[in-house]
């Protein structure tokens, strides 16, 4: 009978990750996840230094902004861009393409290389398609971001339309382990999602996939998606942490404790060690000043400013943090 | 100078005369949430948050308000 040993465990996923250049299994993982509390700390570190080994100590900086706010037809239960469910986001039409500037000129001189389009929509039809690669154009023209967009379901067609008009990275997030996801969303399923993924690696543009924890799912279910995840390996992974918004169906949900929230960063790291892990929409209401522990315990990517419906933490903070951290922001390296 | 005068919560909409509780307070995500109500109408405002700030529009009221989130 194997007596539990926290501290093998710790230094076999050491040697594994940092030594052989192996992966976890689910199994080694689930292990790690059930670390009680006061190896948080040394979980973190590993993740920190598999963060570092690699992917080096730079943090990708990425604003966000929405093409297309509210009216989506789609039933995902965490959004507040849904139609189904009657939230305080009035629908807009496609943002004018000088606010649309403005956003991009925002985000260029926060010193990001990310710029992302997101539109609240299933799929994207011709005049959407029309609108975000004139946006992408306009924002090359203008600035020397890489232009990155989120238009829901694609088709092979758009999928290649996309990647041969600019498009460098395509956002599509599973949202939730597979066996989770039907309880979050009834419009379309989780199938969808992954084909939509696998599309985008197919054609050339980066995949940028990720989810949000807190959604009421079991700590093994995050690690499925991670692992989920991991088979599509995405350029970008962004963790989000739930934001309950009202008159959702996850209005009522509670927020994931920070120390709960380090631990699946760092597990989502362990089991992607070379992924951009990006800090999504919530990290200032799940960690607030906690934050900074996330950038040490495997994140090495976030937006930065506002998101697409709510507003996020100041520019100058971020950068700030990033200062004290001694993390560089990632520059532009475009060859003339 | 006086703030100007407003009817209803921007954060609910409902009408300050009877406004004890704002349910546009009570949930977590509260301080990061842009005004969403008109405070001289009570109208949904359509909302475009930007990477540094937010612009608004009231429809009925015809009226635009842009907010900078940054200290710059």
């Amino acid at each position: 009978m194997t007596t539990w040993d926290p501290e093998r465990l710790l230094a076999d996923a050491e040697r594994r990750l940092l030594e052989e250049g192996g992966r976890l299994t689910m199994a080694e993982a689930k292990e790690l996840q059930e670390l009680p509390d006061l190896y948080l700390g040394r979980l973190a570190d590993l993740a920190h230094r598999v963060r570092l080994r690699y992917c080096g100590d730079e943090v990708e900086v990425e604003g966000i902004v929405s093409g297309k706010t509210g009216g989506c037809p789609e039933d995902c239960h965490f959004c507040s861009q849904s139609s189904v469910f009657g939230t305080e986001v009035a629908p807009t039409g496609y943002i004018p393409y000088d606010q649309l500037l403005r956003a991009a000129e925002e985000t260029a001189a926060s010193g990001a290389t990310e710029f992302c389009i997101v539109y609240a929509v299933r799929g994207p039809d011709r005049r959407l398609m029309d609108h975000v690669l004139e946006c992408a154009e306009l924002v090359h023209r203008q600035t020397d971001l890489d232009v990155a967009c989120s238009l829901g379901i694609l088709t092979r067609e758009q999928a290649l339309e996309l990647a041969e008009n600019g498009v460098h990275r395509y956002n599509h997030n599973l949202e939730a382990a597979k066996s989770y996801f039907p309880r979050i969303c009834t419009t379309h399923s989780w199938e969808d999602r992954w084909d939509t993924c696998q599309l985008v690696r197919e054609t050339g543009m980066e995949l940028c996939s990720g989810g949000i924890i807190g959604l009421g799912e079991t700590r093994e279910q995050r690690l499925e998606l991670a692992f989920q995840l991991a088979e599509l390996s995405p350029h970008e992974v962004p963790m989000n942490f739930l934001n309950p918004r009202p008159s959702t169906p996850l209005s009522d949900n509670s927020i994931v404790e920070p120390e709960e929230a380090i631990r699946t960063i760092a597990l989502f790291r362990l089991v992607m060690p070379s992924t951009v892990l990006r800090y999504g929409g919530g990290r200032e209401i799940t960690l607030g000043d906690l934050q900074r522990m996330g950038l040490e315990a495997g994140i090495n990517a976030l937006i930065t400013g506002n998101y697409l419906t709510t507003l996020g933490q100041e520019i100058e903070d971020d950068l700030a943090m990033l200062s004290e951290l001694r993390m560089p922001v990632k520059t532009v390296s475009k060859v003339l | 100078m006086t703030a100007p005068k407003r009817f209803f919560c921007p954060r609910c909409g409902r009408s300050l005369a009877d406004h004890h509780a704002c349910a546009g307070e009570s949930h977590p995500g509260a301080a990061l949430d842009p005004s969403r109500f008109c405070g001289d109408c009570g109208a949904r405002l359509t909302v475009q948050v930007l990477p540094g700030g937010y612009e608004s529009k009231c429809l009925p009221c015809e009226r635009r308000a842009r907010f900078a989130t940054t200290a710059r």
